[in-house]
């Protein structure tokens, strides 16, 4: 049977830990396009749900694209541990990854990402120059703070629930999950050396500034879009959008593509990328 | 830790637990992603780990590769791979069955066979991988399971069940799982596609009946409660100290199998460690 793609596994270095991956090229002609695909959070190995990135990247390959997967480390077959933060991308796993795929030079090259993964490929387009990112329900504001939660506690209603016992437990319940989460946000930030959070917004602006081309993709009914309409009406998101122009595209599909937990969302995200990647990156190489 | 990539034999990494060697084997079109955990020297025993189906996939994936160079670093080779149809693997999702799952059991271990030196592969099955790991083990070798699925029927009726509350929940509107399976011959199981094929063919199968009396020893991993193992669980451990068999039974630190991956990640049974004593201890009683 003769393919249309040929694929090699791969393990490569970041930091300490050897990552896993798989690099897919067309047999065929080439168009000199690569393409980045990074997951979100939640332990997803490189296939993504669904097997989504291993189609999207075999069919790509069809049209000429060599495209690159990857397991952070900690998750799939890459060594070490993680903690997930959405404001600790993981973005230096990402670059190693980006590495292994086009080396240097990464200017035909589109990085797409899915959730964590998108503000993964915002961090990574920060530290590189790619030629167009595609941010996949992604969320753009940052993770609710101790102090958003802490002004939500003091509300009336959660103090007339403090009569009840199984509210008591579940609160309880809430405050040490939290607890938790900032030591462990703690540690990471210690053990990666950052001394602050990462905003999407910082990375965006950088991305406009750039001149690159982006894709903002939502399901209709993901709250994340909600987020976005809400956040790009004022302030940075909205200038950075407006001074985007037509670079920045928007594209809702109906339903939900947040978790890709339906094979529409799967086929939503293979299906919309190419066609933006072929209209608004492709040419803008050409040009230049 | 050396590193090595870029060959049509996969990659392959020296780790302080071994050499691990990903590769894709068979024809073009058809071939069975899998990784090699090989130990530095000669291998006392062999064990192909099969794995379960779904969203399983995501929450155990990280526990096998644990207990893969956990055993691997005791001097144990194994095997790890994704049924063709899904993950990595090529083929198409549609026409996964029963018996191409387990012929794809066959054709990794064949391979782990050659490189390891072992005539002898003993399995472990995780959830639904238990029920394929019964099938392919020989008369007389050892097999774990990690909560195994006892009954095709019962898992895919679980399967609908919670695909369903997720579409209900999503409010999506259109089929629900359970009635596209019947007019389209594919279902929705949380975003992994699940086929008539594969529907009719795993049904029927159970666990106890599928592994029979040919297994020399069992380990049976569930998960701990207060009151002991779970009634169903307990039971299977019955019938099959019924078929002759040498079973131990033992509960496992954890949260039992469900169908979403939590937001704080995969919290499996603690169960690597505890399985790959046991595989030393029944491989050390009956060497190779």
């Amino acid at each position: 049977m003769k393919l249309q793609y040929s694929e090699q596994p791969q393990y490569f270095t970041s930091g300490n830990e050897t990552l896993f991956g798989v690099l897919t090229e067309p047999t065929g002609s080439s168009n000199g396009m690569n393409v980045l695909t990074i997951c979100g959070g939640g332990w997803i190995p490189s296939p993504h749900r669904g097997s989504m990135w291993v189609r999207l990247a075999r069919k790509y390959a069809e049209h000429g694209y060599r495209s690159y997967r990857f397991d952070y480390h900690g998750v799939g077959e890459s060594t070490g541990s993680i903690f997930f933060d959405m404001d600790l991308p993981p973005v230096e796993d990402a670059q190693a990854a980006l590495q292994a795929l086009s080396g240097d030079d990464h200017s035909r090259t589109v990085f797409i990402g899915t959730c964590l993964g998108g503000r993964t490929a915002a961090a990574l387009a920060h530290a590189t120059n790619p030629a167009g990112v595609a941010f996949l329900a992604i969320p753009v504001l940052g993770a609710k703070t101790t102090a958003d939660l802490a002004k939500i506690a003091m509300s009336p209603r959660i103090f007339r629930n403090l009569f009840k016992a199984e509210h008591r437990r579940q609160y309880k319940r809430i405050a040490m999950r939290r607890a938790k989460r900032i030591v462990s946000a703690f540690r990471a930030r210690q053990s990666h050396g950052l001394d602050g959070k990462r905003r999407f917004i910082d990375d965006f602006e950088l991305v406009v500034r750039r001149k690159t081309p982006c894709l903002f993709a939502y399901g209709a009914q993901d709250p994340e879009y909600a987020e976005f309409l809400e956040a790009s009406k004022q302030g940075r998101l909205a200038k950075a959008l407006e001074r985007a122009g037509g670079l920045a595209q928007v594209v809702v599909v109906p339903g939900r593509l947040h978790g890709f937990g339906t094979a529409e969302a799967q086929q939503h995200v293979i299906d919309l990328v190419l066609p933006w990647i072929e209209d608004h990156v492709g040419p803008r190489l050409d040009q230049k | 830790m050396s590193i090595h990539t870029g060959d049509q034999s996969g990659a392959t990494r020296i780790t302080e637990w071994g050499v691990e060697n990903a590769l894709f084997l068979g024809d073009p079109g058809d071939r069975v992603f899998a990784t090699m955990h090989l130990p530095a020297a000669l291998a006392v025993g062999a064990v192909l780990v099969c794995p379960s189906l779904f969203t399983d996939t995501i929450i155990n994936y990280g526990r096998e590769v644990e207990l893969a160079r956990i055993l691997a670093s005791q001097g144990v080779a194994v095997a790890r791979f994704h049924y063709r149809g899904t993950g990595q693997s090529e083929g198409e999702p549609l026409e996964t069955t029963f018996s191409s799952m387990v012929a794809d059991a066959h054709r990794v271990a064949s391979y782990l066979g050659q490189v390891s030196s072992c005539s002898r592969i003993a399995a472990l099955g995780s959830r639904w991988g238990a029920l394929v790991a019964s099938e392919f083990v020989e008369d007389g070798v050892p097999i774990a399971f990690w909560e195994p699925v006892l009954a095709g029927n019962s898992f895919f009726a679980e399967a609908l069940q919670a695909s369903g509350v997720a579409h209900m929940t999503s409010e999506l509107g259109g089929l629900n799982p359970k009635q596209q399976l019947a007019a389209q011959g594919v279902a929705n199981i949380l975003g992994f596609p699940m086929g008539q094929a594969l529907f009719d063919s795993g049904t029927d199968i159970t666990l106890v009946e599928t592994l029979g009396s040919k297994s020399s020893s069992v380990l049976y991993g569930a998960p701990e409660r207060k009151s002991g193992m779970p009634k169903s669980h307990g039971g299977a451990v019955e019938q099959l100290l019924g078929n002759g068999l040498t079973v131990t039974a033992r509960g496992m630190q954890g949260p039992p199998a469900w169908w979403f991956v939590a937001d704080t990640g995969s919290t499996p049974l603690d169960a690597a460690a505890p399985t790959a004593s046991w595989f030393l201890e029944v491989m050390r009683e009956d060497p190779e």
